[in-house]
């Protein structure tokens, strides 16, 4: 174990680590640009330098191995001198973009100028004009003025995604990132180099001039997109998602996300987002209080239960509910409306890939199976539902964020299917066309709206936290399931998701904590 | 219970008459000065050049709206008055420009911290400080209305001119 003096201090670092990696454990702030933590080291953009004793040369600390007895200064005169240097190189052709730059405000370059530049130019020639506003993919877009060269991005393509398509082009200060000619920048991976981008050369189409970086609010959240529950930032301006982030978990998703998780949040800022409930009176949908709507659908579900018992009534659900409803699902099903069915339906969208994205497309499916068919739950295969709506055997569904008329998975499901039933439920984010033909719809928290938990499918419990206000009268699953488990005189009531939380931690602690433990 | 005394005030009482005269000097005094009452509003006053009044938009000598929707201003002003909508510009190297820029004058104090933080030189106060309108939407001034109290302010520095003038750097190249 080699031992070194870094600024004074005396420490012990385990074999092959560097001098950047020792002091950012330490917290010093070594100035990096090029250096990635999950990259390999190339050590080109020169801004860590650190003075190194009897070497008779500045060492930058990115790539410089930790030998015993080395002793590091990291802020001595000669060091800070250097960096004014490398900022004045940097700067040299630099735009100057800020004002328009997306990235200003978490802008390394901008960081640096101000920590270690001098504050004015000395440069008197013109700059080297580049392209601006270079289209290299779907999600991403280039200035390659704003470029300072630190080949993060194609590192990023290179080792993590391996589809190489970013490389430089040209020689001297007219070098330039770009993608080759028919190959823009088109994997999954891609809005990626867009976060380690530590200037504003790769910026996002989807978030180009949305708002700026400052008057985000960013909340520790979960992504819904697929089933390995990628850890994220939910960055909301003005009760609207402007983006979302990848969280950096090295047990989940590293520092990465795909472009469908990263993307897949539009719906949320929709101005068609379903506001108020709606009951059925005289064959139209009218706006009504949470309440009458939820005892409404409460005496239906009593009514249907006594007269044709449990086995009459379905709940759709799907792996986008969180463990806390689907735990309120199980204990409503079980113990008021009791031999009720639950019908789990798929998202299953292509194959498993190399990096994050799953198949299964819902973030909690396996607690979602647990938590609602593990109590007792009784179970309905999503293939029976059809034919047991047509023969009339089930005469009541209850349904969670689904829209029953465009799952293809549901062979020969029809309005008319729907529209004979005796009570349809729908709580959803919008008035979906099953919604349409339902006698009571209430509207739906989107997943940046609600808290609850979910479950990965390797059985890790995370946590999820509201972001935002639902639009409108729009309320989250668990809060409806304990409004009706209310007007059904069931036997629990919950003001929180937290309560609920606690209370299915108590029911069955092993599966709360998961195998990996709450992230 | 206190029972106090209430001072006699038969021989201070007289002191009175020579604050009288003292004031009544004062004024005969000022009779005969030059007067300094505006008639407003047919006469108005003359401020300094650093008088902060309404805040304005304006255009270079070339008719481009400097504004470049930052976000500055809206970031720093105290009473949050002013709302801004970034837009993209297709065809220009500018890039960026405020598709809607409003001032709520109701809560505008004229402080000039937006003058003082624009990084474009857009947004400048001018003399003006009566605000009349007969609704509160119409206090709500809008981008037309801030450009055309705010008219033109030579630029100095034309930063976006050379690019301005070449067609080729205008749109970005796109593969």
């Amino acid at each position: 174990m080699p031992k070194f003096h870094l600024d004074g201090d005396e420490i012990e670092v385990s074999p092959g680590t560097t001098i950047l990696q020792a002091a950012l454990e330490r917290n010093l702030a070594v100035p990096h640009y090029c250096y990635h933590p999950k990259l390999t080291i190339v050590g080109n953009c020169r801004i860590c330098l650190v003075e190194v004793e009897k070497a008779p040369k500045l060492m930058i600390a990115c790539s410089t191995v930790v030998n015993d007895g080395m002793v590091v200064r990291t802020g001595s005169p000669r060091v800070l001198e250097a960096r004014r240097g490398v900022m004045e190189f940097l700067l040299i052709n630099h735009p100057l973009d800020c004002p328009i730059c997306d990235q200003a405000g978490e802008c390394l370059l901008q960081e640096y100028a101000v920590l270690h530049g001098s504050g004015v130019s000395r440069f008197q020639e013109e700059k080297v004009k580049k392209n601006k506003r270079v289209v290299i993919g779907p999600h991403v877009l280039l200035d390659e003025e704003r470029c300072i060269l630190c080949t993060r991005c194609i590192r990023f393509c290179q080792e993590i995604t391996g589809t190489h398509e970013i490389d430089l082009f040209d020689r001297g200060d007219r070098t330039t990132i770009g993608t080759f000619p028919g190959r823009p920048l088109e994997n999954l991976y891609s809005g990626n180099v867009v976060d380690i981008c530590p200037v504003g050369a790769l910026t996002s189409r989807e978030f180009r001039f949305r708002s700026r970086v400052w008057f985000l609010k960013s909340t520790p959240s979960v992504c819904p997109g697929c089933a390995r529950g990628c850890n994220i930032w939910v960055d909301t301006a003005d009760e609207q998602v402007a983006r979302l982030r990848p969280r950096v978990n090295e047990e989940v998703n590293g520092h990465w996300m795909c472009d469908i998780g990263r993307n897949g949040f539009e719906s949320v800022n929709s101005p068609d987002r379903l506001l108020t409930p709606l009951v059925r009176r005289e064959d139209t949908l009218t706006p009504s209080p949470w309440l009458e709507a939820v005892k409404r659908s409460a005496a239906g579900l009593l009514r249907i239960f006594q007269e044709q018992g449990g086995e009459a009534i379905g709940w759709i659900v799907s792996g986008r509910l969180t463990n806390e409803e689907a735990f309120l699902v199980g204990r409503i099903s079980s113990e008021v409306l009791d031999g009720s069915r639950i019908i789990v339906l798929d998202h299953c969208e292509g194959e498993d890939d190399a990096l994050l994205l799953r198949r299964d497309r819902t973030p909690n499916r396996r607690g979602v199976n647990d938590l609602c068919l593990g109590n007792g739950g009784q179970q309905m295969k999503p293939a029976a539902l059809v034919s047991s709506l047509k023969d009339g055997s089930l005469r009541a569904l209850i349904v969670l964020g689904e829209d029953l008329l465009e799952m293809p998975q549901l062979e020969g499901m029809t309005r008319a299917i729907l529209a004979g039933l005796d009570l349809l439920v729908v709580h959803d984010q919008f008035l979906t066309g099953t919604g349409e033909v339902a006698h009571v719809v209430l509207p739906a928290a989107s997943f940046v709206e609600i808290d609850g938990t979910y479950r990965n499918f390797e059985g890790r419990v995370q946590a999820v936290r509201a972001a935002k206000r639902a639009p409108g009268a729009g309320q989250a699953g668990w809060m409806f399931l304990s409004l009706l488990g209310k007007a059904l005189e069931a036997d629990f009531s919950y003001a929180t998701s937290q309560e609920i939380t606690r209370a299915l931690g108590a029911a069955a602690p092993e599966r709360a904590a998961g195998e990996g433990g709450a992230g | 219970m206190i029972f106090v005394r209430r001072p006699d005030p038969r021989f201070r009482a007289w002191t009175y008459f020579w604050a009288l005269v003292k004031g009544m000097s004062l004024t005969l005094r000022h009779i005969f000065r030059p007067k300094v009452t505006l008639q407003y509003p047919e006469q108005r006053g003359e401020f300094s050049e650093g008088y902060r009044g309404l805040p304005s938009l304006v255009r270079d000598q070339h008719g481009r709206e400097k504004c470049v929707a930052c976000y500055l201003c809206q970031w720093v002003c105290p009473p949050r008055a002013i709302t801004i909508t970034a837009g993209e510009l297709q065809e220009s190297p500018v890039e960026k420009f405020a598709e809607k820029f409003q001032i709520n004058m109701l809560r505008c104090i004229m402080c000039g911290y937006c003058e003082e933080v624009c990084p474009e030189q857009a947004i400048f106060l001018n003399q003006d400080y009566e605000l009349t309108g007969l609704t509160r939407a119409e206090l709500i001034f809008q981008k037309e209305k801030l450009l055309e109290i705010g008219g033109v302010r030579p630029d100095t520095i034309q930063k976006w001119k050379p690019l301005l003038a070449d067609p080729s750097r205008s749109g970005g190249r796109k593969q």
